[in-house]
C-alpha cells in the first residue's frame, strides 16, 4: 500500500500578481509540524531511535518538528511497537483525538504489519488493523534518518493537501 | 507626555507577542547551542504558535477559552501599565491577577491534570511574588519612587546599587521565562507524559493564547530587567537591550545545568534566593541609601 | 464544601428592630455628615461615675456568668478585672479630667453605618435576635465612646452578649464559647491595666486627650496604649493568641459572620485604631503591632494554605487580614491607618458573604451574584496590600518587609486556590435554580459589596481621608485619587469578569474524569507542606517570635512604667 497525491486538480493557470499576493498572505502556512509519538508494547527499540531523532546528533527540531504531549494538537501521528489488545483502545482514542488533515506514520516492522510477532496470539498485524496509516517506514529498528525521513514526507503531504484545498476553496 | 504615553501602550501592545516570542527563540537556540545540536530557529516559536492559532480556527472555546482570553486581557493590561509609565506595584498585581485568571481557565478545564497545572502555575507565581516585591521595593528605595516613568527616565542606573536584587530577579521571577522544570504552559520536554500543565485540556485556539499571553507576561519581566539599566540617557539604551539578551541566553543555558530542579527544589531556591540575596542589597540599600 | 445543618435559613425573617438598626446607622451617618465632628462632654461628673458603675456591672455579669457555666480561669480573670476597676474608680475616679466622653467623627460614622448594615443583613438572615442586636450596638458604642471606661463597658457587652450568641447555638459549641471567654477575659483584663495606668499618671481615661499627649512624650504614650494594643491583639486572633477562634463547624455561619467579620474581631482592632496616632515605629506599641501583625500575616496564610476545611481557612485568612491591618495601624502614618481602615471596612462586608456561602453545596442561580462578590476578597486583598507596601517600604524596617512580601505571596496563593476550587464548582457541577425570596439578605450583601467597591473612591475621600486630616492635619497623601480609582476599576473588572461566565451559566466544554493518580511528579504542594512537617514548625517558631516580642515590649514598657510611677507617688 502506498500512498500519492491527487495531483490532477492542480491548476496550470497562473494567477495574477494581486492574487497571488492575497493567497500568501491567506494561506501563509508557518513551518511547523508537530508530532505525537506513541509507543505500543515491544522491545521499545524503535522508541528508542525516535528519541535519538532528538538528541544532538540528528536533531529534528532545526527542521521545525515539536514533540508534543496532546494529540489534539498534533499534525503527526507517529506510531512505533506493536499494537496488541490492550492498546488498541488507546491508540483509537488518540486517533480520535486528532484534528483533520493529520497524518499517520506507522514506524518500525512491528508498527507496519507486526513485524517478528505478527503470528502471535493477541497482537495486531500492524497499527493499521486499527486506524488508518498514511506513511510506513520500515526497520527493525528504524534507524533515525528513517524517522526523519518519514516525518519530511509527511510534512510535504501536509503541505500539498493544504494547497489543494485552497485551491479547491477558490475555486467556490 | 500622553501622546508618548499612548504610543508606547500601543507599541508595547503590537510589538510585545514578537518580542516574546523570539526571545522564547532565542533561550531555546542558547539551550539547544549548549546540548550541541543546532536547534530550532529564534522565530520558531512564533512559527508554532501561529500554526497552532491556524489549526485551531474554527474551534468553539466555553468557559476556559473565556477565562484565557480575560487572562490574556488582564497581562496587556499589566504590560501597558507598565509601559505607560505608570506605578509599578499595580502592574505587577495585575500580572498576578492575569496568572490567577490562568489558574481559573485551568481549573475549569475539567481534567485532573490541569488541575496539577494549575497549582504548579500559583506555585510558581507565589515563588516569583516575593522577589518581585522586593525588586519594586529597591527601586523605591534607591530611585525614590514606585512609577517606572520616575525610575526609567529620571533616576541613576540601578544596576550596581541593586545588584543583589538583581541577581535574585534572574532566579526567581525569571524563572518564568525558562521552560523544564517551570515549565507550566506547554511542555516542551521530551518526556511526552509531563501533561502537568495547565494547557492539558486546552483546545488549540486556547493554548495559543495562552503561549500569546506568556510572552506578554515575558516582556514586562525584561522591561523589569531594562529598568535596572536605564537612566533617561540614550547610550543606556543599548547596555539595557544587551542585558535583556544577556539575560535570555543565560535562562537557556541555566535550563541544561539544572537537571535535579524539579519543582519543589527550584521554589525553595527561589525563595531562599529571595530570602538572602534580596535581603542583604535591601539592608545595604537601606544603610547607604 | 461541606454543608451545615442548620435552618437558619427558615428563620430568616426581616423583623422591625432590623430595620430600624439600618435606619439608625444611616440616619447617624447623614447627621455627622451635615453636622461635621462633634464631642459630647458630661459636664456633671457624676455621670462619670455612673460610667463607671456601668461599666463595673458590665464586668461584674461576665463574672457572673463565668461562675455559673463553671469556667474559673475565665471567672478569675473578670473578677479581678471588675476588682481592679472598682479600686481605681474609688481612689483616682476624682482626679480624672473629662473633656469628652463621646465623639462622633468620620471614623465613628463610617464604622457605625458598616457595622449596621452587615449586621442588620447578618440578623435578618439568620432571625437571629436580642444578643447579635446587642453586640452590634455594643460595636457602635465602642467606636462612638472616647472616655476609656464606657469603651470598656461597650467592649464588656461584645463579649458577653458573643458568648450568649454561641451558647444558644448549640451543645457542641461549649468548648469553643469557653476559650472565647477565656481569651476575651484576658483581653478585658489587659484593657483594664491600660485604663488604670493611663489613669494613674496621665491623670486622663480619653482616648483624644492621650493622643493630644503623643503629639508632646510620644515615648510615652506607649505606656498605657500597649496594654489597650494588646487586649486588641488577643481578640482579634493574632500571634500568639491566634487560635481560640478556629472556625469549626460547630457554630453557624450567621454567628462566625458577626464573630468573626462584624462585632467582636472588630471591636478589637476598631480599640487598635483609636489608638493608631499614639502608634509609630519608634513606640513599643508600635512595634508590638507591627511585629505581631506581620507575624501573624505570615503564620495565618501558612495555616490557611495547608487547611482543607474550609471554615478553619476562612477563620485563618480572618486572621491573617487582621494581622496586616495591624501592621499598617502600628507604622502609624496616615496613608497606613488609612490601608487598614480600608481593609477593615472590605473584610466586614464580603467575610459573611463568604461565610453564607459555606453554608450550601451546590450553588444555586439567585447566589450567582453572592459568588460574584466572594471574589472581591482577594482582589482587595491583592491591591489593598500595594497601598500598604508603599507606607511600609517607608519604614525601613527590613525584616517587616521581607515578612510582608512573602507573607503577601502565600496570601494570593491560598485565595486563588479557592477562589479555583470555587470556579470549577459552581462551573462543573452547575447550577440549580431555587426559591428566590431565600437569598435577599444575601443579594442585599452582595450590592453592599458592589457598591463599596465601586464607591472605593468616594468613600476613601469623604469618609476615611477627613478622618485621617482630622488627626494628622493638611491633606494626607492617602488622598491619592488617580490610584484609588484605578484600584477600584481593577477590582470591579477583575470580579466582574471572573463571574461572568457563572452568571450566563456558560458550561465547560471537556468534562473528563479522572482517577486520582499521585505520582510524585504531579503531588500537591499542599500535601508536601503538610508531610513536610513544615507549618508545624513554622508555628512553633512564630508563636516564640511574637510572644517573645511581646514581652520585650511589655517589659520595657513596665520598666517605663515603673520610672515614671517613681515620679508621680
Amino acid at each position: 500500500m502506498s500512498f500519492k497525491p491527487d495531483l490532477s486538480k492542480l491548476k496550470s493557470v497562473k494567477p495574477s500578481a494581486a492574487s497571488r499576493g492575497i493567497r500568501a498572505v491567506r494561506s501563509f502556512r508557518p513551518e511547523s509540524l508537530w508530532v505525537f509519538h506513541y509507543d505500543g508494547s515491544g522491545c521499545d527499540g524503535c522508541n528508542a531511535e525516535y528519541l535519538d531523532c532528538l538528541s544532538p546528533a540528528w536533531d529534528i527540531e532545526r527542521l521545525a518538528v515539536r514533540n508534543t504531549g496532546n494529540p489534539a494538537y498534533a499534525d503527526v501521528l507517529l506510531v512505533t511497537g506493536l499494537i496488541d489488545g490492550d492498546n488498541a483502545d488507546e491508540l483509537t482514542q488518540i486517533y480520535d483525538q486528532l484534528p483533520k488533515g493529520s497524518k499517520v506514520i506507522a514506524a518500525g516492522a512491528c508498527a507496519c504489519t507486526g513485524g517478528l510477532f505478527s503470528e502471535c496470539r493477541g497482537i495486531m498485524a500492524g497499527a493499521d488493523s486499527i486506524i488508518p496509516v498514511d506513511i510506513y517506514t520500515a526497520g527493525c529498528a528504524a534507524r533515525p534518518e528513517a524517522f526523519i525521513d518519514a516525518i519530511m514526507m509527511a510534512k510535504e503531504q501536509i503541505e500539498k493537501e493544504a494547497e489543494l484545498q485552497e485551491d479547491a476553496d477558490d475555486e467556490e | 507626555m500622553i501622546i508618548q504615553m499612548i504610543i508606547s501602550v500601543l507599541a508595547f501592545i503590537l510589538l510585545a507577542p514578537f518580542i516574546g516570542g523570539i526571545m522564547t527563540g532565542i533561550s531555546s537556540k542558547a539551550s539547544a547551542r549548549v546540548q550541541g545540536r543546532n536547534g530550532a530557529d529564534i522565530f520558531q516559536p512564533l512559527s508554532d504558535t501561529m500554526a497552532l492559532l491556524q489549526k485551531g480556527r474554527n474551534e468553539n472555546s466555553g468557559v476556559q477559552g473565556y477565562y484565557v482570553k480575560v487572562s490574556l486581557f488582564f497581562h496587556i493590561f499589566a504590560g501597558a501599565l507598565f509601559f505607560a509609565g505608570m506605578d509599578m506595584l499595580i502592574a505587577i498585581s495585575c500580572m498576578g491577577l492575569g496568572i490567577v485568571f490562568m489558574v481559573l481557565a485551568a481549573y475549569t478545564s475539567g481534567t485532573y491534570y490541569a488541575r496539577i497545572g494549575a497549582d504548579r502555575l500559583i506555585r510558581e507565581m507565589v515563588a516569583a511574588a516575593p522577589m518581585m516585591f522586593m525588586a519594586a521595593i529597591g527601586f523605591y528605595v534607591y530611585c525614590g519612587s514606585f512609577d517606572v516613568r520616575d525610575v526609567a527616565l529620571n533616576s541613576p542606573v540601578g544596576f550596581i546599587p541593586l545588584i543583589g536584587i538583581f541577581a535574585g530577579f534572574i532566579i526567581s521571577p525569571c524563572s518564568k521565562l525558562r521552560k523544564s522544570s517551570f515549565d507550566y504552559r506547554m511542555p516542551h520536554s521530551m518526556y511526552q507524559r509531563d501533561m502537568d500543565s495547565i494547557t492539558d485540556a486546552f483546545n488549540k485556539k486556547d493554548a495559543a493564547l495562552c503561549e500569546i499571553a506568556s510572552w506578554y507576561e515575558k516582556t514586562v519581566l525584561y522591561g523589569f530587567i531594562f529598568l535596572f539599566f536605564s537612566n533617561g540617557r540614550i547610550w543606556m539604551i543599548p547596555v539595557g537591550l544587551a542585558a535583556c539578551l544577556i539575560v535570555c541566553v543565560i535562562q537557556g543555558i541555566l535550563e541544561n545545568i539544572s537537571p535535579v530542579a524539579d519543582n519543589k527544589r527550584a521554589f525553595k531556591l527561589s525563595w531562599t534566593a529571595a530570602l538572602i540575596i534580596g535581603v542583604i542589597n535591601l539592608l545595604v540599600v537601606y544603610i547607604v541609601v | 464544601m461541606e454543608s451545615v445543618n442548620y435552618c437558619e435559613r427558615e428563620n430568616q425573617k426581616l423583623t422591625p428592630p432590623v430595620a430600624l438598626l439600618v435606619l439608625a446607622s444611616v440616619a447617624l451617618a447623614v447627621f455627622h455628615g451635615i453636622k461635621g465632628d462633634m464631642s459630647v462632654a458630661f459636664g456633671n461628673s457624676a455621670v462619670s461615675y455612673v460610667i463607671a458603675a456601668l461599666a463595673v456591672i458590665a464586668g461584674g455579669v461576665m463574672t457572673v456568668i463565668a461562675i455559673k457555666n463553671k469556667k474559673y480561669l475565665s471567672a478569675v480573670l473578670s473578677g479581678v478585672q471588675v476588682a481592679v476597676l472598682v479600686c481605681f474608680v474609688v481612689l483616682f475616679g476624682s482626679e480624672l479630667r473629662s473633656v469628652s466622653a463621646i465623639t462622633i467623627d468620620y471614623l465613628a460614622s463610617t464604622v457605625i453605618l458598616i457595622t449596621g448594615l452587615m449586621g442588620a443583613i447578618i440578623m435578618w438572615r439568620t432571625g437571629s435576635g436580642l444578643p447579635a442586636m446587642i453586640s452590634v450596638l455594643g460595636v457602635d458604642g465602642l467606636v462612638l465612646a472616647d472616655n476609656l471606661i464606657l469603651m470598656y463597658f461597650f467592649w464588656t457587652i461584645i463579649t458577653v452578649s458573643s458568648y450568649v450568641l454561641i451558647m444558644k447555638d448549640t451543645d457542641k459549641a461549649a468548648d469553643l464559647a469557653a476559650r472565647m471567654m477565656e481569651f476575651n477575659a484576658a483581653a478585658g483584663l489587659s484593657f483594664t491595666v491600660g485604663i488604670i495606668v493611663s489613669g494613674v499618671i496621665f491623670e486622663t481615661v480619653e482616648i483624644s486627650t492621650l493622643n493630644l499627649i503623643d503629639t508632646v512624650y510620644s515615648d510615652l504614650i506607649a505606656v498605657p496604649a500597649i496594654f489597650i494594643v494588646l487586649a486588641g491583639i488577643i481578640r482579634s486572633m493574632q500571634m500568639p493568641f491566634q487560635r481560640w477562634y478556629d472556625g469549626e463547624h460547630v457554630t453557624s455561619a450567621g454567628t462566625a459572620s458577626l464573630i468573626q467579620a462584624v462585632t467582636l474581631v472588630n471591636s478589637g482592632m476598631l480599640v487598635i485604631i483609636k489608638m493608631a496616632p499614639a502608634m509609630g515605629i519608634s513606640n513599643f506599641a508600635g512595634l508590638m503591632s507591627i511585629s505581631a501583625g506581620a507575624v501573624t500575616f505570615f503564620m495565618a496564610s501558612l495555616d490557611a494554605i495547608t487547611e482543607g476545611n474550609v471554615r478553619k481557612m476562612l477563620a485563618d485568612s480572618t486572621s491573617a487580614i487582621m494581622g496586616i491591618a495591624l501592621v499598617c495601624a502600628g507604622i502609624g502614618t496616615s496613608e497606613s491607618i488609612w490601608a487598614a481602615i480600608m481593609l477593615i471596612i472590605f473584610h466586614t462586608a464580603a467575610k459573611p458573604l463568604i461565610l453564607a456561602g459555606t453554608e450550601y453545596q451546590k450553588l444555586r442561580t439567585d447566589m450567582v451574584m453572592a459568588v460574584l462578590v466572594m471574589m472581591i476578597a482577594p482582589f482587595a486583598i491583592v491591591l489593598l496590600q500595594r497601598e500598604s507596601m508603599g507606607s511600609i517600604a517607608d519604614t525601613g524596617n527590613i525584616l517587616l518587609i521581607v515578612v510582608i512580601c512573602f507573607s503577601g505571596a502565600m496570601a494570593v496563593f491560598y485565595w486563588t486556590r479557592w477562589l479555583g476550587t470555587l470556579i470549577s464548582t459552581a462551573v462543573t457541577e452547575g447550577i440549580e435554580p431555587i426559591n428566590l425570596k431565600e437569598f435577599n439578605p444575601m443579594k442585599a450583601n452582595a450590592w453592599l459589596i458592589i457598591i463599596l467597591v465601586v464607591g472605593l473612591p468616594l468613600i476613601s475621600i469623604y469618609m476615611v481621608v477627613p478622618y485621617m486630616e482630622g488627626l494628622y492635619g493638611g491633606m494626607s497623601a492617602a488622598a491619592n485619587l488617580t490610584d484609588n480609582i484605578m484600584g477600584a476599576l481593577v477590582i470591579s473588572l477583575g470580579v466582574a469578569l471572573a463571574a461572568y461566565p457563572i452568571y450566563k451559566g456558560i458550561r465547560p466544554q471537556i468534562n473528563n474524569e479522572s482517577e486520582d493518580s499521585e505520582d510524585e511528579h504531579g503531588q500537591d504542594v499542599v500535601e508536601t507542606m503538610r508531610q513536610s512537617g513544615i507549618v508545624v514548625k513554622v508555628r512553633k517558631i512564630c508563636t516564640i517570635a511574637s510572644a517573645a516580642m511581646m514581652v520585650i515590649c511589655v517589659g520595657f514598657v513596665l520598666v517605663n512604667l515603673i520610672g515614671l510611677l517613681g515620679g508621680v507617688l
